[in-house]
């Protein structure tokens, strides 16, 4: 039995050292991912929490033979979704992106790191997760596709139109050293709605 | 170096497989952003996009955020197996309630088919002085039984009649020739009383008793009992 296996089957024993080593292993994947999805500290904190307790529900059901990662991050891809739908039927707080920790503003990265934020926050969902599980996460397509459930083509379909939205809005934003606003023809077609 | 639209997308299409890592940028490819401010700028997002990673860090989750998850789930865990409980218990409950509801259907159709039975023609029911008296559920339900059970006496009495005669012992071996050479006339009457007895006796599966009966008369009549529908 591999070490996951192992810890699997301590929770399924409802051993609660096994059950926190399971949360600190797994913490910061889930909440990154729900952060970044949801842009809000609170809700992504919530989320997380949910996640977890969802994973110890359906332990059962992960397959021994599978990475442990991908399922569970499958499992938070699916509640920020619901948060999200739940999120869009009320009022936008608008505090999201203020909620980065940004690396220290030793240049102008602070502003920069808002901007971008700023740009795929505005992209859809599937779009700005994609876009965060490869752009802030690393992970690799094969592993994108396992996680939000699609196939591989259209993640990629989905990251490149993201890209497309976030030079866009870059460029509109005027942070480019350039400083000339324009906005090529190849990025007009990119506009995309904050919807799902 | 030309900024025709398919130079553009060209160049659009290298940016991507760079963000992509399947391919690096060539210096020549490089060469179109020095005659298209459009792609240049492109070029610059795409840098950003690569630093995407190193500038937006999350914030990090509160230190006792384990504990706090494994107690909710301990927590729930209880509260689910109590719930576990009480479903399995409401289960068995409902199951118990709808045999008691179909034993008491049963009841009540037996209770309907004996009430519109036709009166017994003979041996009627007297209460004797040795009866104890009985209280009126009880004769409710007494009375129509000896009923059906006189009428059943008399039905199979009637269907045996004619086949008193009958040979036992070419009835056991049915391969024996002796069953052709039973009276067709007479097994034919006979199986007809016991159908049509049956029946009746079972009329609310009524279909299926015809149906189970034709196969039996198919199987087990010779042939000079049979009928062309049978
Ligand atoms: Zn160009």
């Amino acid at each position: 039995m591999n070490d996951e296996a192992a810890l699997v089957s301590r929770c399924l024993r409802h051993e609660p050292d096994a059950m926190r080593e399971l949360v600190q292993r797994f913490q910061n994947d889930v909440f990154a991912v729900a952060f970044r999805t949801l842009g809000h500290r609170q809700d992504a904190e919530d989320v997380c929490q949910d996640v977890f307790l969802r994973v110890f529900r359906s332990l059962r059901r992960w397959d021994p033979t599978r990475p442990l990662k991908p399922w569970i991050l499958r499992i938070a891809v699916n509640c920020c979704r619901s948060n999200f739908r739940k999120r869009s039927r009320r009022p936008a707080s608008h505090e999201s992106l203020d909620n980065f920790a940004v690396t220290p503003p030793k240049d102008d990265s602070a502003e920069l790191a808002q901007e971008i934020g700023r740009a795929v926050d505005l992209l859809r969902f599937d779009h700005r997760l994609v876009f965060n599980l490869y752009h802030a996460e690393g992970m690799p397509y094969d592993q994108i596709a396992e996680v939000v459930g699609r196939p591989i083509g259209t993640v990629k379909t989905w990251l490149h139109r993201a890209r497309l939205e976030v030079f866009r809005r870059l460029i509109e934003r005027g942070m480019l050293e350039d400083g000339t606003l324009l906005s090529h023809s190849l990025l007009k077609n990119s506009n995309v709605s904050n919807t799902e | 170096m030309s900024r025709t639209p398919n130079d553009c997308q060209r160049f659009l299409n290298v940016v991507q497989r760079c963000l992509d890592e399947t391919a690096t940028l060539h210096p020549s490819e490089l060469a179109h952003t020095e005659v298209c401010l459009g792609c240049r700028q492109i070029w610059q997002a795409a840098q950003l996009v690569e630093i995407f990673r190193s500038v937006n860090q999350p914030p990090t989750l509160p230190d006792d955020f384990a504990n706090r998850v494994v107690l909710r789930a301990i927590e729930g865990t209880s509260a689910q197996r109590g719930r576990e409980k009480l479903w399995l218990m409401l289960r068995l409950a409902s199951i118990l309630a709808v045999f008691v509801a179909a034993l008491q259907v049963l009841h009540w159709s037996v209770g309907d088919h004996v009430a519109n039975a036709p009166p017994p023609p003979r041996e009627p029911i007297l209460p004797t002085e040795s009866d104890p008296p009985s209280d009126p559920a009880r004769s409710t339900w007494t009375e129509p039984g000896q009923t059906v059970l006189n009428t059943l006496r008399r039905a199979v009495d009637e269907v045996l009649s004619p086949t008193r005669d009958w040979d036992v012992g070419a009835i056991r071996n049915p391969t024996s020739s002796a069953l052709n050479e039973l009276d067709g006339a007479a097994l034919r009457r006979s199986w007809d009383k016991l159908r049509s007895g049956a029946e009746t006796g079972l009329e609310p599966i009524g279909r299926s008793t015809r149906r189970a009966l034709s196969i039996l008369t198919r199987e087990f009549l010779p042939e000079s009992a049979r009928q062309p529908d049978s």
